[in-house]
């Protein structure tokens, strides 16, 4: 197997799937989530281990993916903004159920069928979407094509090992970005495989597997095993995130392609002899709180970019104490943040504030 | 002279010890127990996996003594599609679902299974209403049939003509057999039971997708006594939705 690929990071994702032992991809084209599912055709074709399927209807592939993961398979699927409550149903079932699932979303302008550029307004809609009913699922946020491949093996790795639905949120941009991505350096580890799989009872006991409870007390258990789980998740895993720099009076947050826009002004700001700590969250569940907190301590001013109407905000505000004041730069239409005008935008603000 | 005894009928193995939960003079029961039978008959318990859709036939998975699915509203088909990706080599798949479910938000996974001749066996109970949301118009409901939401009966001009979607899958080449029976008179529960059997058997000789439609009783929500229930759907189905074996392959499966 080639240790170094040029990849888009829809690509990657599919890459990085097959060498996780993913075996069924069930898909849809939609902008985006094609890429993965063409990429991962050509694959199936090459001969790797993976079967490719597209269905008819992008719920219908989400919930082919429920079928296959009950008689044990590692499934990977994907959807796009537009699709976004048929993969919050479907995350919402596997949650219910106990299963592993990786969903790559594709994030693009909304709402409605808004167009294919890349947006991250869809952020506050998964962070809140998988909580319906009490459910819950582990959402990952990387930037670049490597980061892709090496969220799809954390994201099987988590799913597998907590029988929990992992989102992978991929803005359109990133998806599209290509790089070269060596996966000579990124580690995989075991994964368990103890968990319910129904294929025919042999003879054994029957296995039966249905979400729905009819009586109060069944469905209150559930329930608290499910909280239950959901702590101990909270409990062993902590946010990932990416840190440059150290201790500044600034500080950006930024997640997605705005992370990598976020990196360059930083860069740039540098040049005018401004310094800035740069904070990107890779996963926004769990959210790592405590490094964020942190890095806030010795910050004064916090800069957040993101491309929706300050979505961002939203997940930050909790955790910003009253000494560092917010900014929030936001782009909306399918535009990147670009680096010039976000640098420009940070040095009016500094010395207005 | 010692005598020999052997037993030739008595309650199916594959059928669970535990009281169901349909109302009286529902035909559920008859149609689990067919399905039991069929399974005991062909000895393919132990490799056998079933999904039930939303509605009161989301209750098999306790009623059968096999691996069952309970799949979401709509997604009985799909479940089951990705199930038999994975283990159809080993294990036969059957779907059972309610036509409130199959036949409205579950159609285009129907059709689309059928197309494709996946390897399953779709069983349907059709018993012209939504049963467990409380008596609701659903895709079979007849014209002038009164339901929760057409309490007046169903109309022509507001709801269309029902159709026979057991016939519409005739047209798809990949379809190996179609059958429809009444699940409540003695000589089509005998029929039935060899019809879910075959349709069994042609999944098991990888002969892909087939359908029965079980035409059942819902009492409660027709707002009659089962006897009378019995008659009503009987006479008034006749023309729309007859029984019999509309389609089968035509060599290589005997019973």
């Amino acid at each position: 197997m080639e240790k170094k690929l040029l990849l888009k990071g829809a690509e990657a994702i599919g890459e990085a799937a097959i060498r996780s032992g993913c075996n069924r991809f069930y898909g849809y084209p939609v902008p985006n989530q094609s890429d993965l599912l063409e990429y991962l055709v050509k694959e199936e074709e090459e001969g790797r281990s993976l079967t490719v399927f597209q269905s008819e209807d992008p719920l219908s592939s989400l919930f082919m993916a429920y079928g296959a993961s009950i008689a044990g398979a590692r499934v990977l699927t994907a959807a796009n903004s537009i699709d976004l409550p048929d993969a919050l149903r479907a995350v919402s079932y596997f949650s219910a159920a106990d299963l592993p699932l990786v969903c790559a979303i594709f994030s693009q302008s909304g709402p409605g069928s808004g167009n294919i550029y890349p947006e991250q307004s869809d952020t506050l809609g998964i962070l809140y979407g998988t909580q319906i009913g009490d459910g819950f699922a582990s959402i990952l946020t990387p930037s670049t094509p490597s980061d892709c491949a090496a969220a799809t093996y954390k994201a099987f790795q988590t799913a597998e090992a907590y029988h929990i639905p992992v989102i992978i949120l991929v803005d359109a941009a990133c998806a599209q970005l290509v790089e070269t991505v060596d996966f000579s350096t990124i580690s995989f580890r075991g994964i368990p495989k103890n968990r319910l799989i129904i294929k025919g009872k042999n003879k054994g006991d029957k296995s039966t597997l249905t979400t729905l409870a009819l009586d109060i007390e069944r469905m209150a258990e559930r329930k608290s095993a499910l909280n239950k789980k959901r702590d101990s998740f909270l409990k062993k895993e902590q946010g990932s995130y990416k840190l440059v720099g150290e201790g500044e009076e600034n500080l950006i947050v930024a997640f997605g392609i705005s992370a990598i826009q976020a990196k360059r002004t930083a860069d740039a700001l540098i040049g005018n002899n401004i310094s800035c700590t740069l904070f990107e969250p890779t996963s926004l569940y769990p959210f790592p709180e405590k490094p964020l907190e942190e890095a806030l301590k010795k910050a004064k001013r916090l800069f957040a970019i993101d491309m929706s109407n300050g979505q961002i905000e939203k997940v930050l505000t909790p955790y910003i104490p009253d000494s560092v004041s917010l900014h929030v730069f936001s782009t909306t239409g399918g535009a990147v943040p670009r680096v010039e005008q976000v640098r420009q935008w940070i040095q009016q603000e500094i010395q207005s504030s | 002279m010692e005598l020999k005894f052997e037993q030739i009928a008595g309650f199916p193995k594959s059928l669970a010890e535990t009281p169901q939960h349909f109302c009286p003079g529902c035909t559920h029961g008859v149609n689990v127990r067919l399905l039991a039978e069929a399974i005991d008959n062909l000895q393919v318990a132990g490799n056998i996996v079933g999904v039930c859709g939303m509605g009161c036939s989301g209750l098999l998975p306790d009623y059968l003594d096999i691996d069952m699915v309970a799949a979401p509203p709509g997604q009985a088909i799909p479940v089951a599609t990705g199930l038999s990706h994975e283990i159809g080599k080993k294990s036969l798949v059957f779907v059972y679902v309610g036509e409130g479910d199959l036949y409205g938000r579950g159609l285009n996974y129907l059709i689309h299974a059928a197309i494709r001749g996946e390897a399953l066996s779709v069983f349907c109970a059709n018993n012209l209403n939504m049963g467990m949301s409380g008596g609701h118009l659903s895709p079979t409901t007849l014209l002038g049939q009164k339901t929760a939401t057409t309490p007046e009966g169903k109309s022509a001009a507001k709801y269309g003509i029902p159709v026979d979607f057991t016939r519409l899958l005739l047209n798809i080449p990949n379809v190996s057999f179609v059958a429809r029976f009444k699940g409540f008179t003695a000589g089509e529960i005998r029929k039935g039971r060899e019809y879910i059997k075959r349709s069994l058997q042609i999944q098991k000789f990888q002969r892909g997708f087939s359908f029965v439609e079980i035409l059942s009783l819902c009492p409660t929500n027709l707002g009659l006594p089962p006897t009378e229930a019995v008659k009503l759907v009987k006479s008034a189905t006749s023309g729309i939705y007859p029984s019999g074996i509309f389609k089968t392959p035509e060599v290589g499966i005997t019973l």
